[in-house]
């Protein structure tokens, strides 16, 4: 028995490396065959890090209890692919567990830091950064580091280091966040020894002209970069001085001393004579000497030719012009003498042979009564003419040359003599082959009927509906023909729109690339589509618009791979903005003083779009802390949730006196959600809670027990807007117009009860290209409830200043404490007028009305005692707003008030 | 005593060894890559196909030189789709690019021609030059787009991220 056992061993030992060699040296050759058609049971995941297994599978096609088709598995790869950071993926089965999928992936290294080592000084890391070619998150490509560091070596060298060694090395990230598949990379460079200039000889041009832009002395480092850009200011120095062909260089370095060669070449010179309408330095402009880099008969003709068109342009069509070209110590004096005449304008324009009203003609027309006669845009006239004749079915219209004739001094008569001809109209609208689109739905689409005018641009529009109609219906290679038959006028023009749909094509699965801190499912839920819905460009269009408007990405490119069994599969690639902002900033106000800001934001908290910021405000009467929160998807759906807590500490100060009032600190927080019923119309649903503590009370201040002491208001608010400006921050045109209600109650644990609202409505219109006439009207009413009956202090209406009455100080309006210090009101209303008149494209000069005031209750509001301002403001164009300034008159001033008041601020005031 | 104490020990470990050998291998590949050219990626299905095609008209061709045609291949079609997008067939699209790109910038001078015929007289067999004229500047014109071709597929070579994947590439290819 023992024998038997120990022979076993002995064969089993003998066999045993004969099993492991064949196991193990032939890799990858099955030891049996596999059935093909066995369902994916499990899939295993080897190797992946940047994407979830989720996606990976996704992006394979790889679906449990499926059956793997090999082309589905090579278009899944290939897939995958796509989002570009893979360098190896394989798909294999278990050999002993065909239902086992096994999908191993390597990815591509990425560049998660690069450190700089230099020894030696000279040279700033930004000018490492930008010579080297790798860049920090970008992909590693290791066949390039010999090429990186050579062109930084020779960066190096050209900057006056032609020692410099340069070594760059990649290591795997190590360390506690240590992570596959990302490397840092550290460029160690030595300097050496910089090459010094010991001279600098300028050839050619004495040096203190030179000087002026090359700059380098004995000692510099000799560094070609500046050099360069030296020589091209230098170069363009003498451009600007009419040089014809200035030559600012080649330069040469030779024992220390650097060698530039200067020779500016045959300057010109232009002199004008007689020109009143336009100026010489507009005339020199137009030269086209310096272009040409000469001076010649052929060029003095065509300048000649400019300054006439100019002059056409200005009105002055007979203008003459004469040149006298001479040449003077090897350079050029070029004089024009000018005879303007008089300024022609147009007297008048008739038509003859038409049946159109003659103004309706000259809406057409630039030459109309009373502009500048430049034959010029004759031609221009007739065109604009013939393609209104034809909009209007006249096809055979013709507009021959108008007749021009003297119509007192200075002032020309046009006539135009116009033969209409037949006018045609559509006669039958057929459409062959229309396809599966329902044919009502083709003809609606089409919208042309029998005896509609005939109309190029109609019938061509109606094409153009029509394709977007069955693109839209997955329809993408549709293809449309229109046949006119103009063989019977008297019946109409017949059109026969032949469409030949083509194959309907699907969405299939989309490839997100790009999107390394965002989370694929902030992508994926903007998708207007699903997979194995028509696919159409205007969707993707549409989608690349909603991804943008996250505004988390900086780029963002839409496009479709190559078609498979009439399916698109789509590539999003996404370019991400940095998340993260600081706002930082300090002011002086005439009534705070001193005052800063600073702003910490972030729009991606855990890739998810998600946006927190903290913002802190100091001035010598507040300190301000403001949390917020702003979840974009509640709840799974598009419905923006925004959480905000607040600290306060203020001091309420008498604007005239600077006593305090009152001081106030507040804790508050509140949260809710904002909802677009429509793209214009928006509402507003939030619930806030407030800890007021409000003390140090001058006695006329206090109106009520809640002005004293500490108060807490628990209060829901809802609003809804109406917006339909062309843009929030300088509006041209639209309404803006909304209602918040806030109610405070004992049901929500309120110390206090009441009830306010406030309502507005503005309206922006653009009166003339520069010259935009906007409104504003504001009504706010409050009341308490229950056992209040006034307002806490800070819950109370104010107006005047900046952005309500202006010539009024801030908060000035309305009721007041024996001090002077305004207290409140529970009504206000307040309008504004203003004319916004642009000065130049960033200058602006805007005249205002404004009329308001503040009641202590509903019932004391009075019309008579509405307080009125004028004034006239500046405006000035900036990124965030125009910068204001307001200068205020009171136009029914009571007695102590001052005449007038200066505001400054950003925005406008409403 | 202590002879047997090895002979068991050895044995248990290499009846581990031998039950864990061929679970590590195995696993059938269904497909994987063998090449990508920046974000595309070259399959061995792929692969395998075109050398399957390649070898019925050059039986000596290599695996390696399939698969280097396959890298230029997509190298050109990507530059070529950005003039000619889909519909357009993949042949079109690189036959069209190629005609706009380089060929119809490849002009033949006389000159070249001649001398090609000086050179090549005796080969020619004598006859005049006007005779073979035409045929000289075809081939010649060939040489030199593909020439032209060549240099542009080294550019676009040295901007792509190219790396390739043969090993244990199944005997059957080699």
């Amino acid at each position: 028995m023992k024998n038997k056992k120990i022979r076993f061993l002995k064969v089993l030992i003998f066999f045993a490396p004969l099993f492991l060699l064949a196991s193990w040296l032939i890799p990858g050759v099955p030891l049996a065959a596999v059935p093909a058609n066995v369902p994916i049971k499990k899939i295993k995941i080897e190797g992946l890090y940047s994407i979830s297994s989720d996606e990976l599978i996704y992006l394979l096609c790889l679906r449990s209890s499926n059956v793997i088709v090999p082309e589905n598995l090579a278009r899944g790869i290939k897939r995958a692919f796509k989002k570009g950071i893979f360098e190896y993926i394989s798909v294999g089965r278990d050999e002993d567990d065909p239902g086992v999928i096994i999908v191993k992936v390597r990815e591509k290294d990425r560049i998660k830091d690069i450190s700089f080592n230099v020894k030696g000084a000279g040279i700033s890391k930004s000018f490492l950064k930008d010579n080297l070619i790798f860049k920090k998150r970008g992909f590693m490509r290791y066949d390039l580091l010999g090429k990186a560091e050579a062109d930084l070596k020779e960066a190096l060298s050209e900057s006056g280091y032609p020692d410099a060694r340069v070594v760059i090395r990649a290591a795997r990230s190590s360390g506690k966040g240590k992570s596959p598949y990302r490397i840092t990379l550290t460029v160690s460079v030595e300097m050496g020894q910089p090459v010094l200039i010991k001279a600098v000889q300028i050839v050619g041009r004495p040096e203190a002209e030179a000087g002026k832009y090359i700059k380098f002395a004995a000692g510099d480092v000799y560094d070609q970069y500046k050099l360069k850009a030296q020589i091209n200011a230098l170069q363009k120095y003498y451009v600007g001085k009419n040089y014809l062909n200035p030559s600012v260089g080649p330069y040469s370095f030779s024992q220390g001393v650097l060698y530039i060669n200067v020779v500016p070449g045959a300057r010109y010179e232009t002199f004008f004579y007689g020109n009143h309408a336009i100026g010489k330095k507009a005339l020199a402009a137009l030269m086209p000497f310096s272009e040409a880099e000469a001076v010649r008969d052929d060029l003095v003709e065509e300048a000649v030719q400019k300054i006439k068109d100019a002059y056409r342009e200005k009105g002055h069509p007979f203008v003459q012009v004469a040149p006298v070209l001479s040449e003077q110590d090897g350079g050029y004096i070029v004089k024009f003498h000018i005879f303007e005449d008089g300024k022609i304008t147009v007297a008048s324009v008739s038509f003859s042979g038409s049946t159109v009203p003659a103004k309706t003609l000259e809406e057409f027309l630039l030459l109309r009564k009373g502009a500048l006669y430049n034959p010029d845009l004759i031609d221009t006239d007739r065109s604009n003419l013939q393609d209104f004749y034809a909009s209007l079915g006249y096809l055979d219209a013709s507009v021959p040359e108008p007749s021009v004739t003297k119509a007192g001094p200075n002032k020309m008569a046009i006539t135009y003599h116009i033969a209409e001809g037949r006018k045609y109209l559509i006669g039958q609208v057929e459409v062959v082959g229309g396809g599966p689109v329902p044919a009502g739905l083709v003809k609606a689409t089409l919208g042309l009927r029998h005896g509609d005018i005939y109309n190029e641009i109609d019938v061509t529009n109606a094409r153009y509906r029509l394709l977007e109609l069955y693109n839209g219906k997955g329809y993408a290679e549709c293809k449309i023909g229109i046949k006119r038959d103009f063989s019977a006028p008297d019946t109409g023009v017949k059109l026969v729109y032949t469409i030949d749909p083509g194959q309907k094509f699907f969405f299939g699965k989309s490839v997100v690339v790009g999107n390394y801190q965002t989370k694929l499912k902030v992508v994926q839920r903007e998708f207007l589509h699903k997979p194995g819905d028509p696919f159409s460009q205007k969707i993707l269009l549409k989608e690349r618009q909603k991804l943008y408007e996250l505004g988390i990405f900086r780029d963002v490119e839409v496009s479709e791979l190559p078609p498979y069994n009439a399916t698109f599969d789509t590539v999003y690639r996404v370019a991400e903005s940095k998340p993260g902002a600081v706002d930082i900033g300090a002011g002086y106000g005439e009534y705070e003083k001193y005052r800063g800001f600073l702003g910490l934001s972030y729009n991606n908290l855990f890739g998810m779009n998600r946006t927190g910021a903290i913002n802190l405000e100091v001035s010598s009467i507040e300190k301000r802390a403001v949390l917020s929160y702003l979840e974009p998807w509640f709840l799974g759906r598009k419905l923006p949730f925004r959480a905000t807590a607040l600290f306060e500490s203020r001091s309420q100060l008498n604007y005239d006196t600077r006593q305090v009032s009152y001081k106030l600190i507040r804790y508050s927080g509140s949260a809710g959600v904002e909802k677009k019923f429509t793209p214009n119309i928006k509402g507003q649903f939030y619930y806030e809670f407030s800890l007021v503590r409000t003390y140090d009370v001058v006695p006329g201040v206090v109106l009520s027990r809640e002005d004293v002491g500490t108060l807490a208001i628990s209060a829901i608010r809802p609003s809804i807007e109406y917006d339909t400006r062309d843009n929030p921050f300088d509006p041209r045109s639209g309404v803006l117009a909304g209602a918040t209600f806030k109610l405070a109650s004992a049901a929500f644990f309120s110390q206090t009860d009441f009830a306010k609202m406030v309502v507005r409505a503005a309206r922006y219109q653009a009166i003339s290209s520069r010259l935009v006439l906007a409104m504003d009207a504001r009504v706010g009413l409050a009341e308490g409830l229950g056992q209040t009956t006034e307002l806490p202090i800070e819950e109370r209406f104010f107006l005047g200043g900046r952005d309500s009455v202006r010539g009024y100080t801030q908060d000035a309006l309305g009721p007041k404490a024996p001090d002077g210090t305004p207290v409140g009101g529970n009504a206000f209303f307040v309008a504004n007028l203003e004319f916004r008149q642009a000065l130049t494209k960033d200058l602006g000069l805007v005249p205002f009305l404004d009329a308001g005031n503040v009641w202590p209750t509903i019932g004391q509001i009075r019309a008579l005692d509405i307080r009125f301002a004028t004034g006239l403001g500046l405006r000035y164009k900036t990124p965030v707003g125009p910068l204001r300034i307001d200068y205020g008159i009171k136009l029914s001033r009571r007695e102590g008030e001052s005449r007038s008041k200066i505001d400054f601020s950003i925005g406008h005031a409403f | 005593m202590r002879f047997k104490q090895i002979l068991n020990i050895t044995a248990a470990v290499l009846l581990v060894l031998a039950a864990a050998g061929p679970l590590k291998a195995a696993e059938k590949i269904l497909d994987r890559t063998v090449a990508f050219v920046n974000d595309d990626a070259i399959l061995l299905s792929e692969l395998d196909a075109r050398y399957i095609q390649a070898k019925r008209l050059t039986p000596d061709i290599t695996l390696g030189q399939v698969l280097q045609t396959m890298i230029n291949r997509q190298l050109l079609l990507v530059q070529a789709r950005k003039i000619f997008p889909e519909p357009v067939s993949e042949d079109k699209a690189l036959q069209e690019f190629t005609d706009l790109k380089i060929r119809a910038f490849v002009r033949i001078p006389e000159q070249a021609a001649r001398n090609f015929y000086d050179q090549n007289k005796k080969q020619l067999g004598g006859v005049p030059f006007d005779s073979v004229k035409d045929q000289i500047e075809r081939l010649l014109k060939e040489k030199e787009i593909n020439r032209r071709l060549q240099a542009y597929l080294e550019t676009l070579r040295g901007n792509a991220d190219i790396k390739i994947f043969l090993e244990n590439t199944p005997a059957i290819f080699h």
